[in-house]
């Protein structure tokens, strides 16, 4: 179900119910099968669902990416409704009634919008370069996880044809001739921005956190944990002091009770 | 290199700056790309003849297409997932880059360029933007008609043209003669109001001189005279039976 569909039918129904009791959040195992571009969404919508103080249980699935409505992972199950990726759960959410950004004026909710799109842009893009784009890292890494839980011979062909999609997503984008160094670079000014930005305040925009610091933990995060070969990004990002103690709050305050990779 | 407008900037403005680009280009991008190429209508009877014009015949056929091709590539290829066909992608993009200019206009509010008394990179990406669709031969565009209700859009893009293009003698000799033309035409017109009714009454007039001397000539012959014709050869050959 696209955003705009589902808009649409909510306005219809009106919203009965603020919240299902049930809601799942589908995702791909995390040990085996999960990849970089998917571990930071996946960990973006969790965080923002534990930031509005939402319970959901999380369904680990190998088919997650096949059962989602738009063919990403994370998606919601919320009674009738299912809703794939970030920003329509974000505003499937804010539909319900629970927006992080209320109290925000219109500029700045103009700048949240504006972090929002750099960031999924810049940092997303550059996860999908890393883990397609890279022959040793795809080789190594990516495509044997993908294909990890299917028999032979899909656990070759299915690795191939979706990194195929990758690679002209890429292309139209103009992200796939660049070169690794013009990569490492974007990410580096990308998180100098959220760093300028950031400042020393507790959150993005003040004291209560937005839908932004959700996105950005994901991101960050999955790139400082994750072990790469030929690359180290973390060391990159480690420079940025207060986006390293910004992700150690976020990560204590909401994720001390669980243990996640 | 460290020139250029951008580098005066404290370096939170620049964070911004960076920021509002990767919007632009990643909501209102597509929606541009699609009015100017993808859009059947304006494809056909604006931006085709436009760039041919400029290209030269042959490479015109060669040149447009390709950029049609690239320019759906662009918009279509991030967006093609399962189960979404392409008059939803038409409606998603057109209603993001709505929701894009909505927050330009917001984080413009009164001030003259985005970030204060001196233009950035961003404004001259969102007048790059929005100058050919509210200065353009696309009119009819959604949109357009959009950005025109953003009067404050629109004064930013009129207050750069006039500070950063300012019509040159020859521009402004242009125009005067393009009102002049104008102003005939429409003298003409008024000289002569049944120009219309003049032109039918001279073809019937030149049509039926013609018939005139086409029968005159013998050329044509009126039906009557061929069925008198035949009665008379019928009785002459009952005639010859009899006989």
């Amino acid at each position: 179900m696209t955003s705009l569909v589902g808009n649409v039918i909510q306005a219809e129904i009106g919203a009965p119910e603020r919240w299902p009791n049930n809601v799942k959040l589908y995702e791909p195992y995390q040990a085996e099968q999960i990849i970089l571009p998917d571990h930071a969404n996946c960990l973006g919508v969790r965080t923002f669902l534990k930031m509005c103080n939402l319970p959901f249980t999380r369904e680990l699935r190998i088919n997650a990416e096949e059962m989602s409505p738009s063919g990403s992972v994370p998606f919601l199950q919320a009674g009738v409704f299912l809703v794939a990726e970030f920003d329509p759960i974000v505003a499937f959410v804010g539909l319900r009634g629970f927006q992080l950004s209320q109290d925000l004026s219109e500029t700045e909710k103009s700048d949240l919008r504006a972090y929002c799109s750099m960031v999924s842009r810049i940092l997303g893009n550059a996860e999908k370069y890393l883990s397609w784009m890279m022959d040793t890292i795809a080789v190594e890494v990516t495509q044997p996880r993908v294909g990890a839980v299917h028999p032979w011979p899909l656990n070759w062909m299915i690795p191939m044809m979706k990194k195929f999609e990758v690679k002209s997503q890429l292309k139209s984008l103009g992200w796939a001739n660049k070169t690794l160094e013009e990569v490492l670079n974007e990410i580096k000014s990308c998180c100098q921005a959220l760093s300028e930005r950031l400042e020393q305040q507790k959150y993005f925009f003040g004291d209560q956190p937005t839908e932004l610091d959700a996105l950005v933990f994901g991101h960050l995060f999955s790139l400082l944990t994750i072990q790469l070969p030929a690359v180290d990004i973390a060391a990159d990002i480690k420079e940025f002091v207060n986006l390293t103690e910004f992700c150690q709050r976020i990560e204590s305050k909401y994720f001390k009770e669980k243990e996640d990779d | 290199q460290n020139c250029g407008n951008d580098v005066s900037m404290s370096r939170k403005i620049q964070a911004d700056n960076k920021a509002y680009i990767c919007l632009l280009e990643e909501k209102l991008k597509p929606a541009f790309l699609h009015s100017w190429w993808l859009d059947a209508n304006a494809y056909t009877e604006t931006t085709r003849p436009l760039f041919a014009k400029a290209s030269g015949f042959p490479l015109s056929l060669y040149v447009t297409k390709k950029m049609q091709s690239s320019a759906s590539d662009a918009v279509y290829t991030p967006l093609q997932k399962q189960d979404i066909t392409e008059q939803e992608i038409d409606k998603l993009i057109y209603k993001d880059a709505k929701e894009c200019i909505n927050h330009l206009s917001n984080k413009l509010g009164d001030q003259d360029f985005f970030f204060g008394d001196s233009p950035t990179s961003l404004d001259a990406m969102v007048f790059g933007y929005i100058a050919p669709l509210i200065k353009g031969p696309l009119i009819s565009c959604q949109l357009v008609k959009h950005i025109n209700g953003f009067s404050n859009l629109c004064n930013h893009t009129n207050r750069i043209l006039s500070r950063f293009f300012p019509p040159t003698p020859e521009d402004m000799e242009r125009q005067r003669q393009k009102e002049k033309e104008k102003n005939e035409a429409m003298k003409n017109d008024l000289d002569f109001p049944n120009k219309t009714r003049n032109m039918v009454l001279a073809g019937v007039f030149a049509l039926s001189a013609m018939m005139a001397f086409a029968y005159s000539s013998g050329a044509v012959r009126i039906q009557d005279t061929n069925n008198d014709m035949n009665i008379y050869d019928l009785d002459e050959d009952t005639e010859e039976d009899m006989s």
